[in-house]
């Protein structure tokens, strides 16, 4: 790695958008800290490799092409990235419901093996059980629980990038748990 | 109906209807954050293939050298120009039109005008 991107990867989101502003290439950095949370958070979204990459590669096209009507507005970078991604996906998902579904349980199960083999190996009974519960709530809901799961925002920078109130975030995050709750417990799972 | 009015009956529903489904049980502190903590382990992180990574990488290198020449990597621009393109065709087939229209003209009003100079 060169001197160049070695300090470069000192400087944080913020600072490297205002240098990308000046030199194009400094994208790159963004893109290299990026890509793995965007791909995470879209194919948990979809459910498949295939739209998993075409939906990432559009964030990011999506993200170059405006990055110059980026503004800084008291959220993280990455909110604008995922807030970007809830759009496509959005679409993505009205588009698919004009379309005959296929269940996300069947894409996963229909995976070829050598996808992702590790974490599908891994999962535990109850996890995958859990995974299901997820998987059954509305596609707002589905997404909320992952933002949440990652640590990474508060109620508020959710807020911005599902467009809605901090309160009504709360509140839709508690519905959901109990939601969650009620459904693992019909599963037989104890308290 | 104004549009809070309707959005808070859309709530206010929303939670009845939870309340109906789920019952109506507050969660603990505890039940919260072992519930959380169990959807964070479900939902494993899963990382990039490789060859996809490194792909879009360069996609967006050879994307960012278009965009430095000038050149629209975006559809929604491409789209953009086109319609431009063909505003500014219009306008100009419309110019010409008209400076056509006016020479093939001119030659008739002019004795009209003179006839007129002539009786003042």
């Amino acid at each position: 790695m060169s001197e160049q991107n070695q300090a470069l990867e000192q400087l944080d989101d913020h600072e490297l958008v205002e240098h990308s502003r000046t030199d194009s290439s400094v994208f790159g950095v963004l893109y290299e800290r990026h890509v793995s949370r965007i791909y995470n958070y879209v194919f948990h979204r979809v459910g498949n490799v295939h739209d998993a990459e075409d939906l990432t590669s559009r964030v990011f096209y999506s993200a170059y092409s405006h990055l110059a009507s980026y503004r800084e507005q008291g959220v993280p970078f990455t909110a604008w990235l995922y807030r970007i991604a809830h759009n496509l996906l959005a679409n993505w998902h009205r588009d698919r419901s004009r379309r005959p579904v296929i269940s996300l349980d069947d894409i996963i199960l229909s995976s070829p093996a050598h996808e992702h083999p590790e974490p599908m190996a891994e999962q535990h009974e109850s996890a995958r059980q859990l995974n299901a519960a997820i998987r059954n709530l509305d596609a707002e809901r589905r997404e909320l629980v992952f933002l949440k799961a990652t640590g990474e925002f508060s109620n508020a920078e959710i807020g911005k990038i599902l467009g809605k109130s901090e309160g009504a975030i709360k509140s839709l995050y508690h519905r959901t748990l109990l939601a969650l709750r009620k459904e693992l417990e019909n599963k037989g799972f104890e308290r | 109906m104004s549009r809070g009015t309707a959005i808070n009956l859309r709530r206010n529903w929303r939670t009845l209807l939870d309340k109906a489904l789920y019952g109506n049980q507050d969660i603990s502190d505890d039940e919260l954050e072992a519930l959380e903590s169990a959807i964070a382990a479900a939902l494993q992180p899963v990382e990039p293939q490789a060859t996809f990574r490194e792909g879009l990488r360069q996609n967006l290198e050879v994307a960012r050298l278009r965009k430095d020449r000038g050149v629209c990597i975006d559809p929604v621009c491409e789209a953009r120009s086109g319609v431009r393109l063909g505003v500014a065709f219009g306008l100009l087939g419309l110019l010409v039109g008209t400076l056509i229209y006016l020479c093939l003209r001119s030659p008739r009003t002019k004795p009209a005008e003179s006839s007129n100079k002539n009786s003042v």
